[in-house]
């Protein structure tokens, strides 16, 4: 028997000439070429992230938090593509351990809903599904973060469905949270420049999400449109200001279009950036409308995608 | 709560494994590198400590 991990509950943006931070938030004075942000900052993260609550909580009125700029008043009940309203749910706060190894054993905290439709999504239910889950409480999160903490947690991981959708809650949230804990953004990199904005300096690490390797792909299975542009740029910028892991999930049929492209991009443009090459695809949720999707990954697409990464000699982590 | 897909031939897909879970996969197959990486992996420096010598991180008592 073998096990084959995969935890990617939550999904997984070309190119900025010059990654820069968009927005210049008060209080802070970031050193840009700091890789460990949070450490080069004057005020402790949870300072920081207590003075852009309101900025976060006004982001709403307009809501471009992700790259699909739907504009949209959330604060009096207007839906965008996500469905999300103004407070946040989640489906999911616990220990894991199927995330990489230099992260686990991570305290993952998972809020409903998504800007991306993927047929594969693990978590289809609960991601595509805003009001899913219970209701958001940063208090309590906050008691539960701690005891993990001190039962032995190395991390703690926001994802969702998709976090960038609920900033205002999650920057609720980080205020709320120890300093000193390790804090991991896993997100599908489908934000915008106004969400980076509100997010810099508050994780140590990106855990980003590219999932296709053209656009094409990304409109047929997720319904997104101008994907690996988005994608690129979010990555590029993350390289720049953080921690950055990317992690992309292999699907079946789609090494050839999907991941040679991604390990060549990563190659030419983030040369020694860590890259997790996920096996666990599973074909459940809206799998069955998609013909290739409809079986496991081979031993062969899984052979086939660790000599392309070999060849492009990508940093593989575990 | 952890989600488990086991496969025909033997094979067990997870997410959103917990440690309990890690544990109780890696006692089915010691063998397997991935899930074993993942139970030894579960406890912090700061709790081995307070661990008795003879503890053995594959198969912790949880």
């Amino acid at each position: 028997m073998v096990s084959e991990l995969s935890s990617f509950h939550v999904q997984g943006r070309a190119a900025v000439s010059s990654p820069r931070r968009l927005l210049q938030p008060p209080l802070c004075d970031f050193s840009a070429s700091s890789g460990a942000l949070r450490t080069a900052l004057p005020y402790q993260r949870s300072v920081v992230a207590a003075a852009r609550n309101v900025q976060a909580r006004d982001a709403l009125l307009n809501c471009r938090l992700c790259a699909h700029h739907c504009g949209v008043n959330r604060i009096v009940g207007e839906l965008g593509l996500c469905h999300a309203g103004v407070s946040a749910r989640v489906f999911s706060a616990q220990l894991e351990v199927a995330d990489e190894l230099e992260l686990i054993p991570t305290f993952a905290i998972a809020f409903s809903g998504c800007d991306l439709r993927c047929a594969f999504c693990i978590t289809g239910a609960q991601s595509w599904n805003a009001r899913a889950g219970e209701s958001f409480d940063a208090i309590q999160l906050a008691a539960k973060v701690r005891r993990a903490l001190a039962r032995g947690a190395r991390s703690v991981m926001i994802l969702g469905g998709e976090p960038t959708i609920h900033l205002p809650s999650v920057i609720e949230l980080v205020s709320a949270l120890p300093d000193e804990a390790r804090l991991v953004w896993k997100t599908n990199a489908h934000g915008s420049g106004e969400a980076r904005a509100l997010l810099d300096g508050l994780f140590d690490v990106w855990l980003a999400d590219c999932k296709f390797g053209n656009d094409e792909c990304a409109q047929r299975l997720a319904r997104v449109p101008n994907y690996t542009a988005v994608v690129r740029e979010n990555l590029l910028w993350a390289r720049a200001y953080s921690e950055l892991i990317v992690r992309h999930l292999l699907m079946p049929g789609h090494v050839e279009c999907c991941w040679r492209p991604i390990a060549a991009w990563l190659a030419s443009e983030l040369p020694g950036v860590k890259v997790s090459l996920r096996g666990g695809f599973w074909p459940g949720w809206q799998t069955k409308r998609h013909a290739e999707l409809h079986r496991m990954v081979s031993a062969d697409e899984v052979q086939y995608a660790a000599r392309l990464a070999e060849e492009c000699e990508l940093n593989l982590v575990k | 709560m952890s989600e488990l897909l086991i496969m025909p031939d033997g094979k067990i897909y997870a997410h959103n494994l917990t440690p309990e879970m890690a544990a109780v996969l890696s006692e089915l197959n010691p063998e397997d590198e991935a899930i074993q990486q993942r139970v030894v992996t579960h406890v912090g420096p700061e709790t081995k400590k307070l661990l008795p010598a003879n503890w053995n991180e594959a198969k912790p008592n949880l």
